[in-house]
């Protein structure tokens, strides 16, 4: 079934002469139905990527390049899944292949405090003392995620923060329920695990 | 609609506080979202201006791209073709080997199954040694019906294979269940014994309560010998090392000899409360704060200055937990214990935490207490220590 023009590419629509005009959006804006899915859910792949490990420098990066391929891909979209999931699933992808290339370069992130620093110090915080408990909960939280393996990470971003249902997960990983459960509790335990070690850890320091 | 579980064995509160304080966390800015939007736009508008000059162009395009794929998909069936060819030559080629040294030697095709592979249940002979005197008596009839009979079980690739492997994967099932077992006794069985409660759990839970008050109380054991006795330190006993016999000796001397810390009832009774929640979370070896409190022991007994113990329950971590949580903690304190006791290997240990966790968070002190060690290891072999033994 031939997808409608609204949901084409850009660039094929671009090719008629005619419609040219017509279509091509002025600088600075996006295509109408592009602008729609990202007024919706900029904010979940922008905090998604932060909180699949990518710096705030990179974040930039990362959101253009999934709404690049969601654009592109928008009429491989078949409504099977919620655009949510579909648009989790490019992301992952992307953070997987940014994390290669950040490797194969061998180029460093932003020091992780000064990233959190910066995201903290215009988080809402009405005290100091808050905002410090805050920027050591971020650290805290992204240095155990970072210690799972991609596949618990993604389960515990999904279920703990941004709340899916257990239905919603085994959607978007194509299993059933009852397997995403047994993962998630997998995941669980891997993190407390971590929890318990970090702490230890910091007791132990001189 | 099932909702997210909540089970309270994988899951603390604490993770849980940490978890539901971090949902606000990382949304974006309103200047984020506008940047990334007009870079998206001119993204968006540099893709579309850049590549497309005439309308004409799509299609040189697309039949580039169909050339492409047709090129693509003739090299992959190609490759198949090849493929095929060459499995059903090698299977072709193999078959009548195989029935010619059957038929010349049927006795040898059993000899290669004799009953040292499978000591306990030898394999069946095949039909095609069962049958094999007659086809030798009737050779004429080898490439007719004879021929047939032998070779349909060797044409059948499967069952010829399962034939051929089946004594020698039993033969690895029995070795590996026997590895299996050995390794439990080794390793698995105390731990599950104690993890069993009943008579096991509190033998185990009395005899880590013993290993805890010895030091303290030397004096409560003199005052009431029948607790002591029914502690089941006998039992205990075995698994206790040298070192930490030795320490707890010479900690019960020092109680004995006027500590007013361990004479005190009050203060015996406390400690011996928390000695006990201690023992009991520690049977459950596959909780990781069971794991914790037992490091914590290790760290307080370096932190009281007794390596010896240090090292005692180092050995003892290792063997309940060979795969645990705190390993790296573990040997970082182990090293620590080894230089302070000034012992053999402890700059081997040493150099083995550095290779192992370069930057563990142990690295800065095990790096202080090991300077003299690593120092000497580096100017020079050390002489070996007269008598036996890792310290003196």
């Amino acid at each position: 079934m031939k997808a409608p023009i609204e949901h084409w590419p850009v660039h094929l629509i671009a090719r008629d002469d005619h419609a040219e005009k017509a279509v091509s959006p002025p600088a600075g804006s996006l295509p109408e139905n592009l602008a729609q899915i990202y007024d919706a859910h900029f904010d979940f792949v922008w905090r998604s990527a932060r909180r699949l490990g990518v710096s705030e420098t990179s974040a930039d990066d990362v959101t253009q390049d999934v709404f690049m391929i969601v654009h592109r891909r928008i009429a491989n979209y078949d409504g099977r899944a919620p655009m949510q999931a579909w648009i989790f699933g490019i992301l992952v992808r992307v953070v997987h292949d940014h994390r290669r290339s950040f490797r194969r370069k061998g180029a460093r992130n932003v020091p992780f405090e000064q990233d959190v620093a910066r995201h903290v110090g215009v988080a809402p915080g009405p005290t100091p003392i808050e905002q410090a408990e805050r920027a050591e909960h971020v650290r805290l939280l992204d240095k155990l995620l970072g210690e799972l393996d991609e596949d618990k990470r993604t389960l515990l971003i999904l279920s703990e923060l941004e709340e899916w249902t257990l239905r919603e997960i085994a959607e978007y990983f194509g299993s059933n329920t009852n397997t995403i459960h047994s993962r998630l509790r997998a995941a669980k335990r891997a993190f407390e695990q971590a929890y318990v070690r970090a702490q230890a850890g910091k007791e132990m320091l001189p | 609609m099932s909702k997210r579980p909540t089970e309270p064995d994988d899951w603390s509160s604490a993770s849980e506080t940490l978890f539901r304080a971090a949902r606000t966390d990382y949304a974006p800015r309103a200047a984020d979202r506008e940047r990334v939007r007009n870079a998206l736009a001119q993204r968006l508008a540099d893709a579309s201006n850049a590549p497309v000059t005439d309308a004409g162009s799509l299609l040189p395009a697309a039949s580039t791209s169909s050339v492409a794929l047709s090129t693509l998909v003739k090299f992959g069936l190609g490759v198949v073709v090849v493929m095929a060819g060459v499995f059903a030559f090698m299977r072709a080629g193999d078959s009548p080997k195989r029935i010619d040294s059957r038929l010349s030697d049927p006795a040898g095709v059993e000899g290669a199954r004799t009953p040292e592979h499978v000591p306990s249940e030898p394999v069946a002979p095949p039909r095609a040694a069962a049958e094999a005197p007659s086809a030798q008596a009737s050779a004429s009839k080898v490439e007719g019906e004879g021929a047939q009979t032998f070779r349909e079980p060797l044409r059948d690739g499967a069952s010829r294979g399962r034939a051929n492997e089946r004594p020698s994967t039993r033969v690895g099932r029995a070795r590996e269940s026997a590895a299996a077992q050995k390794y439990a006794t080794a390793h698995a069985m105390p731990r599950r014994a104690a993890m069993d409660g009943s008579a096991a759990r509190v033998a185990a839970r009395d005899a880590e309560e013993s290993n805890e008050r010895e030091p303290a109380d030397g004096a409560t054991a003199s005052r009431d010998p029948a607790s002591a006795l029914a502690s089941g330190r006998t039992d205990a006993e075995p698994a206790r090392s040298d070192a930490e016999k030795a320490e707890s000796s010479s900690a019960a001397r020092a109680a004995a000899s006027g500590d007013e810390a361990a004479a005190d009832p009050a203060a015996v009774a406390k400690t011996d409360e928390s000695h006990r929640a201690v023992a009991n979370a520690e049977l459950d070896a596959s909780d990781p704060r069971a794991e914790l409190m037992f490091v914590r022991r290790i760290q307080a007994a370096l932190l009281d200055a007794k390596p010896r113990r240090v090292l005692a329950l180092c050995a003892e971590h290792e063997k309940r937990w060979p795969r645990g949580t705190f390993v790296e903690e573990r040997e970082g304190l182990r090293a620590i214990a080894s230089c302070q006791s000034d012992a053999r290997d402890a700059a081997a240990r040493a150099s083995q935490y550095f290779t192992a966790y370069p930057r563990g968070p142990l690295a800065p002190r095990v790096r202080a207490a090991c300077a003299p060690q690593l120092k000497a290891a580096a100017s020079g072999p050390r002489k070996p220590v007269s008598g036996a033994g890792d310290t003196r």
